[in-house]
């Protein structure tokens, strides 16, 4: 386990795109498969309240990002499953691009300077 | 309510979901943990702690749920507006049809409010009722001691106020200036429920007795503009027509009195009147009452009938019996509304307005029905578009939702121009019209109520087309509706309705220019008629004398000036009469003919008239002789009498050598001419019979009118005349100078408006249901260039596709004109009280209506039909 101030806060505007693109790889899935494999991909560093996933898709849904809908999890339990619509794929490309941008201007920022 | 129920059931259907939605998770949550080995209690208390706080994330989740339909109509908008932006033909055609729908709507209901909705502002104006006297002499006016006699056994009254109606007074003073002053009875002000502003207000006490209590009451607006808000006001003592009045208060701001076209400047109590005699004979008052609590009409109406049959059995009833008494025992009281004032425009302007009223509502849903069939042919262009968003899953209401939120655009914006042209309109109409609004105290507002009407129409008509072409757009066959070509069922359904709406514009349309086809015929009927004068450029005035004049004085008047206009060079003959033609007011008087039965005596109206009034009229007798020189005191009594008159009394025998008696039982007045029927009164009225005296040898009772027939422009003429009555007295007013076809205009003023405002309805119904015609028949012509292109490949003649394509548009001409002519017959029966001489169901008006359309639908199909002839078969196969 990290130390606790390994923990990163989300960064605003993140969690959407790690949502999108957890979906794009999974498939369907539910809020709770989705935490798993958020918290499993980040190894632990990502500091969530699994309980804040909520408000984010349903803001994700308003924008016709992705689709819910009520169906039966593995273990026979009622469940509300989550999955990307065509908008929301064009939208990971495009967020994407965007992070890709801003990391490789951060880094010129960081590198040591000659 | 409904709606709010709906909203909660909804509400706790998310909120279910949502807990659900989290229980899953921390079952999961819980699951987890105690396959990590941790007990029940704490697997759930740690499943708490990874999942974070349960319910702010619950009151996030709800905010960002409520703010989504915002999100949304953002959204709707930001697109419709884009939409509009790329189409700005389309735009402008539908904002314009709106603006002009909205603003006729807007600049007739402005009057329309105005004249017919506005109350009073005193406390519960719905209370008040006016009492309306009919029958006799004097419509609408009652007598002091009538007044009395409601005011004190009408038990189904809290108060009966009695009023003598505005006259300007003079106001003696540093500089001359009049105020608009009104007699009014003591309880005036109580029974209203107006309060002072300061100082009181009239009491009982101030109306006891005739002449003992000089007092006055300012308006709000008198004391602020005519006074300049003068502190020490209280107590002033103002002269008003050479007579003293002490002001003992100011009336609460806005109130002007109860009648619509003038403004009170100053009350004073009606005691203080010459008038306020026991005369029953004299009346000057009206009366006005405020019903108690929960009486019905009908009620105030029974006792109102029982007091005057009571007035009348006392006044009159040993009277002998006579056309006089017949006449006086004829009177009736209406019982009208009172909470919307007094107004004469009301009475006379009212019923055109409702029907101007219901025609601009027509206009207006014409001009729906094209913005929808716009809409409609944009969404044929955008099947594609719509057929995409509903392959990836919108919902139809969402997708009817930015078809409403467009329309909600256009209407709005169509809403504001046609507001903002109504008000220009507004001032426009009122300048167009002097002397109608000129001395008038009624404002026409485009504020407040006209905005909400506005409001009103624009959200209506927006809801309207919206659906409409929001639900035939989104008709769509998805597998079609995504390949190029048509022919698909929602296309053909689209067209339908786009064809339906073209039928209703036009039925509604021929309901419109029928009605115009009425107006126009009846008022063609009325300035045909003959008027028994032939002169309409003689001009008409009365001339005001000081208050020192005495009566001979007054009386010797008429014939001075009448010697010195008759030497004016471009004079051909000048006269005057009392009342005169054309003139509010009437005069009759019992008349003597020998043969009828005593009780069969008739009243009749009477004229009192100076030498070469028929001459001036260009009414010259048709036998006999007119008054000259010679019918003087003392000379032979003579009188002269109409067509009617000759008709009525004598069976259409010459009249010339009978005699009458003239307030008095023996025969001895000798007529000596016979004129035309004259309508003095109106244009619409029936030729009553009518006897004429020479003035010369009895004078009139009132100053006369002046009569001046000459070859000089009215205006140099009216300057000659001032200089003229100067040369008498300096103190002599020219007053109410028109010529008589200005006041025969003026007396059919409202239809000549409903004429014009009708024509202009029915020519804007026309074009644009000319427009909806032309967007439909050049959609079908596009929609078959193949077919067109082969069959001109395979020889078929222009003239064939020219027929082909004007089918089209005749077929929904002929269909609206099938509905529109009845709903047209039914609609004109409304207007069955306005027509002259014409029935509601007239034929040539009917058949204007059918031809007016016919000639439309041939317009707006030609010019499609002629394209689609000339188009190149190779060029338009080509293409397909």
């Amino acid at each position: 386990m990290p130390k606790e101030e390994d923990k990163a806060e989300v960064l605003q505007g993140t969690l959407d795109l790690m949502i999108l693109r957890t979906l794009e790889t999974l498939g369907p899935q539910h809020g709770f498969g989705l935490a798993k494999r958020m918290q499993q991909i980040s190894a632990g560093v990502l500091d969530l309240n699994q309980g804040t996933l909520y408000p984010a898709l349903l803001r994700l849904e308003q924008r016709g990002w992705i689709q819910s809908a009520w169906g039966v999890s593995d273990n026979n339990r009622k469940a509300k499953f989550y999955k990307l619509t065509q908008a929301g794929r064009r939208r990971i490309a495009k967020e994407a691009e965007g992070w890709a941008r801003t990391v490789a201007l951060l880094d010129r920022f960081l590198r040591p300077q000659e | 309510m409904l709606g709010r129920l709906l909203a909660y059931f909804r509400r706790n259907r998310l909120d279910r979901e949502l807990d659900d939605e989290v229980g899953f998770h921390l079952a999961m949550l819980e699951d987890e943990f105690r396959a990590k080995g941790l007990g029940a209690k704490e697997a759930r208390l740690a499943a708490r702690r990874e999942f974070g706080a349960v319910e702010p994330m619950k009151e996030t989740y709800r905010d960002r749920r409520g703010i989504r339909w915002l999100d949304e109509l953002a959204q709707d908008l930001r697109y419709g507006l884009r939409g509009l932006r790329k189409n700005p033909g389309f735009t402008a055609t539908a904002v314009l049809s709106l603006a002009l729908g909205m603003g006729v709507n807007a600049a007739v209901f402005s009057v329309f409010h105005a004249l017919l909705l506005r109350t009073l502002p005193v406390a519960r104006p719905g209370e008040l009722v006016t009492l309306y006297r009919t029958g006799a002499w004097g419509r609408g006016l009652i007598s002091l001691p009538l007044y009395r006699d409601l005011r004190d056994h009408m038990d189904v009254f809290e108060g009966v106020l009695a009023r003598h109606g505005v006259l300007k007074a003079r106001l003696t003073g540093e500089r001359a200036q009049s105020l608009d002053r009104e007699y009014v009875s003591g309880n005036y002000f109580s029974v209203l429920g107006i309060k002072p502003a300061f100082g009181r207000l009239l009491t009982e006490q101030d109306a006891k007795a005739r002449g003992q209590s000089p007092v006055a009451v300012l308006s709000y607006d008198a004391w602020r503009d005519r006074f300049g808000r003068d502190a020490g006001i209280l107590g002033r003592t103002i002269t008003l027509e050479d007579e003293p009045f002490t002001v003992v208060g100011v009336a609460q701001p806005g109130f002007h009195g109860v009648e619509m076209e003038t403004s009170v400047e100053i009350w004073a109590p009606l005691t203080m009147n010459a008038l306020a005699t026991d005369d029953t004979g004299m009346v000057w008052l009206w009366a006005m009452g405020r019903r108690k609590p929960g009486v019905t009409q009908a009620k105030i109406q029974a006792e109102a009938n029982t007091i005057l049959s009571r007035y009348l059995a006392v006044h009159y009833g040993k009277q002998p019996e006579s056309g006089f008494k017949r006449m006086v025992m004829q009177q009736r009281i209406e019982v009208r509304p009172g909470g919307i004032g007094i107004s004469f425009m009301r009475a006379e302007f009212g019923e055109p307005i409702r029907l101007l009223m219901g025609a601009v509502a027509l206009v207006l849903l014409i001009a729906c029905a094209n913005v929808a069939g716009l809409q409609l042919a944009r969404g044929a262009a955008r099947r594609r578009e719509m057929a995409l968003r509903f392959s990836l899953g919108a919902g139809r209401w969402r997708l009817v939702r930015q078809w409403l939120a467009e329309s909600a655009m256009l209407a709005a914006a169509g809403a504001l121009l046609g507001w903002i042209f109504a008000a220009w309109a507004g001032r426009a109409a009122a300048s167009l019209i002097p002397g109608l609004f000129e001395h008038s105290a009624l404002t026409v507002e485009s504020g407040g109520a006209v905005l909400a009407f506005v409001a009103g129409a624009a959200t209506g008509s927006a809801l309207l087309f919206g659906i409409v072409a929001g639900l035939g757009s989104t008709a769509i066959d998805i597998a079609p509706g995504l390949r190029e070509g048509a022919g698909s069922s929602a296309g053909r359904l689209r067209l339908g309705i786009r064809r339906a709406l073209v039928v209703a514009q036009v039925a509604l349309s021929v309901v419109l220019v029928v009605a115009a086809g009425l107006f126009i015929r009846s008022l063609a009927g009325l300035t045909a008629l003959d008027l028994g004068m032939h002169n309409h450029g003689v001009l008409t005035f009365s001339l005001d004398a000081p208050h020192s004049y005495t009566q001979a004085a007054l009386q010797a008047l008429p014939s001075r000036l009448l010697d010195r206009l008759s030497m004016l060079p471009g004079v051909l003959s000048a006269s005057a009469g009392f009342p005169g033609t054309y003139q509010v007011g009437s005069s009759s008087g019992e008349l003597f003919i020998p043969g009828l039965e005593k009780s069969a005596q008739p009243n009749v109206a009477r004229q009192s008239v100076y030498p070469r009034f028929f001459e001036t009229l260009g009414s010259p007798p048709l036998t006999g002789r007119e008054f000259d020189l010679h019918d003087r005191p003392g000379s032979r009594k003579v009188a002269v009498v109409n067509q009617a008159f000759a008709h009525k009394f004598f069976g259409g025998q010459d009249p010339i050598g009978r005699g009458v008696g003239v307030e008095s039982a023996s025969a001895d007045t000798l007529i000596v001419g016979l004129v035309p029927n004259i309508q003095h009164d109106g244009v619409r009225e029936a030729a009553v019979p009518v006897i004429y005296l020479p003035a010369l040898q009895e004078p009139p009772p009132m100053p006369p009118q002046f009569l001046l027939h000459a070859t000089i422009p009215p205006r140099d003429l009216l300057r000659l005349i001032r200089r003229e009555a100067a040369a008498l007295d300096p103190a002599l007013e020219v007053d109410q100078a028109e010529t008589v076809q200005q006041r025969i205009d003026r007396s059919i003023f409202s239809e000549r408006m409903l004429a014009l405002l009708s024509a202009c309805f029915g020519a804007l119904a026309l074009t644009l249901a000319a427009i909806g015609l032309y967007g439909v028949v050049s959609f079908v012509v596009t929609r078959r260039t193949a077919e067109i292109g082969i069959r001109v490949a395979l020889g078929a003649q222009r003239a064939g596709v020219v027929w082909m394509v004007l089918r089209e548009a005749l077929w929904m001409v002929v269909a609206g004109v099938l509905v529109g002519v009845p709903a047209a017959l039914a609609a004109s029966r409304l207007a069955r009280g306005i027509l002259y001489g014409i029935r509601p169901g007239d034929p040539a008006a009917v058949l204007i209506g059918v031809a007016a359309l016919l000639a439309v639908g041939l317009c707006a199909g030609l010019i499609p039909a002629r394209r689609a002839a000339a188009s190149d078969p190779m060029e338009t196969l080509r293409t397909e």
